[in-house]
């Protein structure tokens, strides 16, 4: 009874804890393209260009984002990432950076 | 009332054919790397015929996008993205293509592709790329 009694605020307590990470939609992720003059969409809009920036990406009700870039005379990448690609990206590795190939 | 398996199947039938088929509309876009409009024919798994009969074209007559409705029978279903070459008298597409191939053929550009899911942004926008 003693132990029943425990769990049932241990198991409240792990539910509170995931609460953050399971209901964040949005991160700030940093992508850069070569060449910098590359266009890059998110999930089909032009949110601007290969520089290195850093974009406000909201998942919403999504459960994968659409990252693309293309620019003339290049070999358009179209990306669809998961929240936990883009979580293991930033903390492993930080910005998304791409170089795009140019066509044959 | 013993319930037999083919009870079970049936009333496994009767519940799916009851929930029906997930659905979910989609705006498609197609672009070239100099990011100027395609006209594209759309494609969902391998239904060219459908595609046609449907008319689900997207910058044909204009630069415009596709509401695409998409019926999820599976986890992930594919859609492609082909162009089709426009007759400028009419603003029609001159042919239909039945492939990929006859597409790139007809046009230069590689048909593009996408495996979607019921989840994903509604916006999809498809870049493609001279042969």
């Amino acid at each position: 009874m003693a132990n029943r009694n425990l769990c049932i605020p241990l198991a409240s307590l792990l539910a509170l804890a995931c609460l953050p990470a399971c209901s964040t939609t949005a991160f700030k992720v940093g992508i850069a393209v070569d060449p910098p003059t590359a266009a890059v969409f998110v999930n089909g809009t032009r949110v601007g260009q290969g520089t290195r920036r850093v974009y406000d990406v909201d998942f919403g009700s999504s459960e994968r984002i659409c990252v693309q870039a293309a620019a003339p005379g290049f070999e358009p990448v179209t990306e669809l990432l998961t929240k936990q690609q883009v979580q293991d990206q930033l903390s492993k590795y930080g910005d998304f950076r791409w170089t795009l190939k140019q066509e044959k | 009332m013993k319930i037999t398996r083919n009870h079970s199947l049936l009333l496994t039938a009767l519940l799916v054919s009851c929930a029906g088929v997930p659905t979910r509309t989609f705006q498609i876009d197609a672009i070239d790397v100099d990011e100027s409009p395609v006209p594209c024919i759309v494609v969902l798994g391998d239904d060219w015929a459908g595609a046609a009969e449907n008319n689900q074209y997207v910058n044909v007559g204009g630069d415009n996008s596709l509401a695409l409705k998409v019926p999820f029978d599976r986890p992930e279903v594919d859609i492609v993205v082909a162009a089709v070459p426009v007759d400028p008298a009419t603003g029609k597409p001159r042919i239909q293509p039945k492939s990929r191939t006859e597409s790139s053929d007809a046009t230069g550009f590689l048909a593009d592709f996408r495996r979607v899911r019921l989840t994903d942004p509604e916006r999809n926008l498809f870049i493609l790329r001279r042969r």
